[in-house]
């Protein structure tokens, strides 16, 4: 009897330990990002209130707009200010001629320059890639579906089709296909603009709506992560959602 | 009450109480984070850097090659527990990096306030309660202000919350957390 509490709080505290190490001791490798985008704003903001529509204000402390690709290689050519996209065809042949316009040769996928991810571009045409095919979330390539830890429920058929589709076509010559993180899709968001956030010149047939990522929420697992391309800010909903979603593939 | 109990079991009741406020103080510190070995950890020791620069603590990403002050600002030490966190409003955020520049930090005077993609990059969405690595980043808690105004919302600017990971938007006159970063390569 006299044992008991103390025998109590220390499991408690072994219990609390080994929660807060396991992360640590259990890490299970990462994908490499490499070079982070740039946000795409490239006009700067009032202290408390209003946005201008350039970067030369004349506030006292610099900006977002001061820094990074979007300063230094403020280039449309290749993409909004810093981005740098690249077209490609369904073989993943680079357009001769980067400066067509959609409706006039359609490409299948963008290679963005900087982070080196290639990105599935939607389609008007009916089929797997089509614009307003929606999903719930949880399919193949969603992070933990394999685990047997995993948590919540993690729906089928999803976007399986999608994923498998795109690597039995062999899209722009890959078959790893999956979802994007939240930071991969965050990526090619431009904060500088709105509805879509996103640069139509290179992703056109893009929804201004919400789109899955791979990501389950931790606090909260009947959620994933999504983001909203209406105003750019990610966040988890309810994994029973029908939302778009835009396949990446990495090395 | 107390006068009736046998000094013997006092002083048992006192180490217990002792123990158990010890115990609490412990759990909101450490204990509370909870990670997820379901969700891939993308954010592990391994990924990063710790150096001392001319005495000071900054923290290198081996990924995307930035190098952070490992404390917030207004915290300092090993475990970024000396001092309390500054909260500023946007506009005072903004102005921080110029003043951390005229003396210099870790030997460098190119600090910045990190932008939105920049913050987002150290959100460790396996965990909860903080959504960061706290072994690289310790101390780290709620709203850190980023350098990018917000276009659908013209009062605000985008945070990253370290309570969940996630971005949001915040009215320019509310506080925040700041922590600074420089390009590292």
């Amino acid at each position: 009897m006299k044992s008991k509490p103390i025998t109590f709080l220390a499991s408690l505290v072994f219990f609390s330990v080994v929660n807060a190490q396991s992360d640590v001791l259990f890490s299970n490798g990462f994908e490499f990002l490499a070079s982070l985008n740039d946000t795409g704003i490239t006009w700067d903001a009032d202290n408390t209130s209003g946005n201008n529509s350039t970067c030369s204000s004349n506030l006292s402390s610099p900006q977002d707009c001061n820094y990074g690709r979007d300063d230094n290689h403020n280039d449309d050519s290749d993409g909004h200010a810093g981005f740098s996209f690249t077209k490609l065809d369904a073989t993943g042949t680079p357009l001769p001629d980067q400066t067509v316009d959609y409706a006039t040769t359609v490409w299948a996928c963008v290679k963005d320059n900087i982070t080196g991810l290639v990105w599935e571009v939607k389609t008007t045409a009916a089929g797997i890639h089509n614009q307003d095919n929606t999903y719930l979330w949880g399919g193949l390539t969603a992070i933990g579906r394999d685990h047997p830890n995993r948590q919540g429920t993690y729906y089928d058929p999803s976007w399986n089709d999608l994923v498998q589709g795109s690597n039995t076509e062999n899209l722009c010559g890959f078959d790893n296909w999956r979802l994007p993180t939240v930071a991969e899709l965050s990526s090619i968001v431009n904060k500088g603009t709105s509805d879509p956030m996103i640069d139509t010149n290179y992703f056109p047939n893009t929804s201004p709506t919400r789109f899955w990522t791979s990501g389950p929420v931790a606090n909260s697992p009947s959620k994933a992560w999504c983001l909203y391309l209406r105003n750019g800010y990610d966040g988890g909903l309810s994994r029973d959602n029908d939302f778009r979603v835009r396949l990446v593939r990495s090395e | 009450m107390n006068e009736e109990l046998d000094p013997k079991l006092r002083k048992k009741m006192k180490y217990i109480m002792t123990t158990l406020i010890t115990l609490t103080i412990s759990q909101s510190v450490y204990s509370v984070r909870i990670c997820e070995d379901y969700i891939t950890d993308e954010w592990p020791d391994s990924r990063y850097n710790v150096q001392i620069l001319s005495g000071d603590n900054v923290v290198i990403d081996k990924i995307t090659g930035l190098m952070w002050k490992q404390c917030s600002e207004g915290l300092s030490g090993a475990d970024c527990l000396t001092g309390a966190a500054t909260m500023q409003t946007w506009q005072q955020a903004l102005a921080i990096p110029e003043v951390v520049n005229t003396v210099g930090f870790a030997g460098y005077s190119d600090w910045r306030l990190p932008n939105i993609e920049e913050l987002r990059s150290i959100s460790a969405i396996n965990c909860y309660n903080s959504a960061i690595n706290v072994v690289v980043f310790p101390n780290t808690s709620s709203n850190y202000w980023s350098s990018s105004p917000v276009e659908v919302f013209p009062t605000g600017a985008w945070i990253v919350s370290y309570i969940d990971g996630q971005d949001n938007y915040r009215t320019r006159d509310l506080d925040a957390r700041v922590r600074l970063v420089r390009a590292g390569r």
